[in-house]
C-alpha cells in the first residue's frame, strides 16, 4: 500500500502555544482516515498545514507524494477540501458555483455534478448565503468531489448538521471512497465510527496513535473481574489498564493492550481469586472517553510506552 | 490564459454594479470637458459663468468621484479572492497564483485603464490635439497613477481582510501622510529638510512602485501578508528619508554642479522693496527683499532661478548660512531688474543689524535658450501652436454693433490647451489695440486707438513627459486685459483687445542646461524691521 499522506515531526506553534507537537502519521491509500480528538486538540492545524494553508514551525509533510509546502495550484486538481469554517462567495448561486469550478478542473465529470446535485438535492437557482449551514455543505461537497479528486480532506464536515444532512453526505463520500484517500477530522467519535477504516487521535498536539480501526477496536476491551471476596487494586497496575474502579467483589478497568490469552493470564496473575473474568468489546466512544481521562491525569505519551508494535506516534 | 478569463468573468458578473458606476463617472467626466473649456474662452458672458462655477466645480467633483469608483472596485476586487486568512474558498482549488493575479490584472486594466484611456484619448481628439502623438505622455501618466493611486490601493487591499479593515487602514496612512508633513514641517523650521529642485525630487514614486509592487507580489506569490504589512509600515519612514536625501545640500549641487553663468548681479538701488524685513515663514526668521540687476545674459538666453542659498559674513568669518530655499526671482533675460527674497536668522539680523555685512548668495539657476518662434493671426477659431497645444480667444462681449444691432465679440486672451502638462516654456507677444478694431468705427473717437506690444510667459521648463493628472488637458489662460483696461473706458467696445488678424508671436525656450553659481555683495546693510509686524501674524 502506498501512503498518501505523511509527516514527520511535524510541528506549529502559534506564538508560545503548541498547536502541533511532532506530529508522526502515515494515511494509507484508499483508507478513509479518520483523525479525532477533543476541540482545540491541534486537528484543524493538521489540515491546514497538510493543505499548505499554514506553514509548520518545524517538521514535514507530503501530501500525494508532494510536499505539502509545495502544494498550490495545479496539485489541488487532486485534492477535493471540505471545511465547516470555509468561506464561500454568497453572491454566487449554485447552479454558478458549479458551473464556476467545472471551469477549473480538467476532468471535472458533469454526470457525476448532476448526479450529486440531484442525490444532495441541491437548489441550483439559489444563491450560497441564503442556503442552509447544511444545503451549503453539500453545495461544497459536491464541488469538492465532482472532480473525482484522489484524496478527500473533510474538516469538521459534520458538526453541526442534523443527522439527515449528515447521513446524505457520508452517503455521498462512501460512494467516492473506492477511488479515493479520505482522511477527515472530527470530535464526534459516533458520525465516523460506522465507516472509517483508521482513525488516529490528536491531543493536545500530539497523536497519542494512530492505526486501524478494527484493530483498535480489537485493542480495547472494557474488562469485568469478579473476585471471590472484597477486591482491591494491586500496586503497579500496567499502563494500559484504564479507569480502573472496585466494586465490593468486582473489578472493573478498560484493557488498552487486549489480544490474546497472554493479556487474561495477566489479569489472573494480577487477581489470583478472580472467579470470572469477561471481555466485553468497547464502542469507539467509551475508548477514547478513557483514553482522554487517562490523558488527563497523566499527559504524556502513555499509549506509546505500553504498546510496542503498534503504529503509535 | 482560460483560467484567468474565468476569473474575471466571475469579477464582472459580481461587480457589474461597481463597474456601472465607474463607467459612468468617467463617462460624464469626458462629455464635460469639452464644456468646460469652450465655456472658459467666453469671458464674462454668460457660458463664462457656467464655465467659471457650474462645470469646474461638477469637474471637480467627478475629479474626485472616479479614484473614489477605482478605490472600490479595486478592493472588490482583490478582497474576493482575498488573500489575508485560512478560510478563503479558493486557497485549496487549482488557481495559480499568477494567473489569479493576471486575472485581476486583466480585470483593472479593462474597467479602470481601458475606460480612462478611451475618456483621454477621446478628451485629447475632441480639443484638436493629436492622441497618437502623446503616447508617450499618456503612458507616463498611467505609470504615475499607477505608482501614486493604483498600486497602493492594491497593495492595502492585498493586506487587508475586508473592505472596512482597509478603510480603516487607508485612514491610519491618511494619518501618517498628515502625520510626515507635520515633520517634514518641522524639520523644515529647523533647515534640514527642504528642497529647491522640484526636478529632482523624483524618488518618491519610484518608491511607492518598487514597495507597492513587492507588496502585491508577495500577496499573491508568496501570501506573505505580515512582510507585505510591515514594508507598508516601513514606506512612510522611506519617504521620509528620500524627502531628507533630495534635499540635502549634496544632492542640490550634485542637480546644479557649480558654473559659471555668466551673469553678473549687483545690488539695485531700489528703496520701493528694500525698505524693510519682514517676518518669514519660520517664527525665527525674517524676510528680507534684496533689489538686484543682472548682467551678462546674452540675447536669446534666459535664466530662471528655482533655489538659492544666503550667507552673512562680517570679518571673513561667516555667522549664518541659510538653507536652499526655493526662489523664483522672474525671467532673466537681457539687463534685468529682478528682487530675491532671503530669508535671515532673527539673531543674527538683530546681531549684525547696526554694521555692514558681506552677503553671498548661491543661486540654483535653470539656463534655457531660444528655441522656436512661430507667429498666427488672432481669430475666433482655434490655432495649434507647436509647444503650446491648441490655442483658443479668450473672448469678451464688446459693445453693440451700430450696423447689426448685435453684441460685438472682442479677443482679450487665449486659453491654450495642451496634452497631460504644463505647455513648454513660452514667451507670447501680441499687438494690442487700445479701441476698437475697425477703422471705420475707430473713426469717431476723439482719440485714434494706439498699437502697442503686451507679452507675458506661460508654461515651464519641467521636462517629465506628464504629469499626475486624470484629465489630459492642461488649460493655461492667458489674458492680456488687465485691472487697469477697465477703468479706462466706460463703453465696453472700448475695452483694449487684440484684433482678429493681430499677429500672436510664441517664443518657445528649452532647457539647455542646470547650474550653480553665486554672487557677493559687499557692505550689505539689512534693512529696518517693526517689530510691530509680529504681533500683526
Amino acid at each position: 500500500m502506498s501512503v498518501t499522506i505523511q509527516t514527520r515531526g511535524l510541528t506549529k506553534r502559534f506564538g508560545r502555544v503548541d498547536a502541533l507537537n511532532g506530529v508522526d502519521l502515515e494515511v494509507e491509500e484508499g483508507s478513509i482516515y479518520a483523525l479525532v480528538g477533543p476541540n482545540g486538540a491541534g486537528k484543524t492545524t493538521l489540515i491546514k498545514l497538510l493543505m499548505n494553508i499554514l506553514r509548520p514551525t518545524r517538521g514535514e509533510a507530503t501530501v500525494l507524494g508532494i510536499p505539502a509546502a509545495r502544494l498550490a495550484g495545479k496539485h489541488f486538481n487532486r485534492i477535493g477540501y471540505v471545511s465547516e469554517n470555509q468561506e464561500m462567495p454568497g453572491w454566487m448561486t449554485v447552479a454558478a458555483w458549479m458551473e464556476y469550478w467545472r471551469s477549473f478542473y480538467p476532468q471535472w465529470d458533469a454526470a457525476l455534478e448532476r448526479q450529486l446535485v440531484a442525490q444532495f438535492d441541491l437548489p441550483l437557482k439559489r444563491r450560497l448565503k441564503e442556503l442552509s449551514r447544511g444545503m451549503r455543505m453539500k453545495a461544497a461537497f459536491a464541488s469538492s468531489l465532482a472532480y473525482r479528486p484522489s484524496l478527500i480532506v473533510l474538516d469538521e464536515p459534520f458538526s453541526g448538521l442534523d443527522p439527515l444532512v449528515r447521513d446524505e453526505l457520508i452517503e455521498g463520500l462512501l460512494d467516492r471512497s473506492p477511488e479515493a484517500t479520505v482522511f477527515l477530522s472530527s470530535h464526534d467519535l459516533a458520525e465516523i465510527e460506522s465507516f472509517a477504516s483508521h482513525v488516529g487521535y490528536l491531543a493536545e498536539g500530539r497523536m497519542l496513535f494512530s492505526e486501524e480501526m478494527t484493530s483498535l477496536s480489537n485493542r480495547f476491551r472494557d474488562v469485568t473481574v469478579t473476585l471471590d471476596g472484597p477486591a482491591s487494586l494491586p500496586a503497579n497496575l500496567p499502563a494500559d489498564w484504564l479507569q480502573p474502579q472496585v466494586n465490593g467483589a468486582v473489578v472493573r478497568f478498560v484493557h488498552g493492550g487486549y489480544g490474546d490469552e497472554a493479556s487474561e493470564r495477566a489479569i489472573r496473575e494480577a487477581f489470583p481469586t478472580a472467579r470470572s473474568l469477561s471481555f466485553d468489546p468497547m464502542p469507539l466512544r467509551s475508548i477514547f472517553l478513557a483514553i482522554a481521562k487517562k490523558e488527563r491525569r497523566q499527559p504524556a505519551a502513555a499509549m506509546t510506552a505500553a504498546e510496542p508494535g503498534r503504529s503509535v506516534a | 490564459m482560460k483560467q484567468i478569463l474565468y476569473i474575471s468573468k466571475k469579477d464582472l458578473r459580481h461587480f457589474w454594479r461597481e463597474i456601472a458606476i465607474s463607467l459612468a463617472v468617467v463617462a460624464v467626466f469626458a462629455w464635460i470637458g469639452p464644456k468646460l473649456w469652450q465655456d472658459a474662452s467666453h469671458y464674462g458672458t454668460s457660458r463664462d459663468i457656467r464655465g467659471s462655477y457650474g462645470l469646474p466645480l461638477i469637474e471637480l467633483l467627478l475629479l474626485m468621484l472616479i479614484p473614489i469608483s477605482w478605490w472600490l472596485f479595486i478592493a472588490r476586487v482583490v478582497h474576493e479572492e482575498r488573500l489575508v486568512g485560512d478560510r478563503q474558498f479558493w486557497i485549496t482549488r487549482p488557481y495559480e497564483w499568477h494567473k489569479l493575479f493576471a486575472a485581476k490584472v486583466l480585470t483593472v486594466a479593462c474597467f479602470v485603464y481601458l475606460p480612462l484611456a478611451a475618456a483621454q484619448w477621446w478628451l485629447l481628439q475632441t480639443a484638436g490635439l493629436h492622441p497618437a502623438s502623446h503616447i508617450g505622455a499618456l503612458l507616463y501618466d498611467w505609470m504615475l497613477i499607477t505608482a501614486i493611486f493604483i498600486l497602493p490601493i492594491a497593495a492595502i487591499a492585498a493586506v487587508t481582510r475586508n473592505f472596512a479593515r482597509m478603510t480603516l487602514t487607508l485612514l491610519g496612512v491618511l494619518v501618517a501622510v498628515a502625520a510626515i508633513a507635520a515633520i517634514t514641517s518641522a524639520l523644515l523650521q529647523k533647515g534640514v529638510v527642504h528642497s529647491p529642485v522640484d526636478r529632482i525630487t523624483t524618488l518618491d514614486n519610484p518608491l511607492l512602485l518598487v514597495i507597492c509592487s513587492i507588496v502585491v507580489l508577495l500577496a499573491y506569490a508568496r501570501r506573505r501578508i505580515a512582510l507585505g504589512r510591515i514594508l507598508l509600515l516601513v514606506l512612510p519612514v522611506l519617504l521620509l528619508l528620500s524627502q531628507a536625501f533630495l534635499s540635502s545640500d549634496a544632492m542640490v549641487n550634485r542637480a546644479y554642479p557649480a558654473g559659471n553663468a555668466g551673469i553678473q548681479f549687483t545690488q539695485r538701488n531700489d528703496p520701493m522693496s528694500y525698505e524693510s524685513a519682514h517676518p518669514a515663514l519660520s517664527r525665527k526668521e525674517l524676510l528680507i527683499q534684496v533689489p538686484l540687476h543682472a548682467t551678462g545674459i546674452a540675447p536669446g538666453e534666459l535664466w530662471i532661478s528655482t533655489g538659492a542659498k544666503a550667507t552673512v559674513e562680517s570679518g571673513g568669518r561667516a555667522l549664518w548660512t541659510s538653507r536652499w530655499e526655493p526662489v523664483f526671482i522672474g525671467y532673466l533675460t537681457a539687463d534685468s531688474n529682478t528682487t530675491i527674497p532671503i530669508d535671515v536668522s532673527r539673531e543674527i539680523f538683530y546681531r549684525v543689524q547696526s554694521q555692514p555685512v558681506t552677503l553671498h548668495v548661491e543661486l540654483a539657476l535653470d539656463q534655457a535658450h531660444r528655441a522656436q518662434a512661430e507667429t498666427v493671426q488672432a481669430s475666433l477659431r482655434d490655432t495649434p501652436v507647436n509647444g503650446l497645444g491648441v490655442c483658443s480667444s479668450m473672448i469678451v462681449p464688446g459693445g453693440i454693433d451700430a450696423v447689426t444691432g448685435k453684441t460685438s465679440l472682442q479677443i482679450v486672451g487665449l486659453n491654450c490647451r495642451s496634452a497631460l502638462r504644463d505647455p513648454e516654456l513660452t514667451y507670447v507677444e501680441t499687438a494690442w489695440t487700445d479701441g476698437p478694431c475697425e477703422r471705420s468705427k475707430s473713426a469717431i473717437y476723439e482719440f485714434p486707438p494706439q498699437t502697442s506690444l503686451r507679452s507675458a510667459w506661460i508654461g515651464s521648463l519641467n521636462d517629465e513627459p506628464s504629469s499626475l493628472s486624470i484629465a489630459p488637458l492642461e488649460v493655461t489662460p492667458l489674458n492680456f486685459l488687465g485691472p487697469s483696461d477697465y477703468g479706462r473706458n466706460q463703453q465696453p467696445s472700448e475695452i483694449p483687445q487684440i484684433c482678429p488678424g493681430a499677429p500672436i508671436t510664441f517664443t518657445r525656450y528649452s532647457l539647455v542646461r542646470q547650474l550653480r553659481t553665486g554672487f557677493t555683495i559687499d557692505n550689505f546693510r539689512f534693512p529696518s524691521y517693526d517689530t510691530r509686524e509680529d504681533g500683526e501674524r
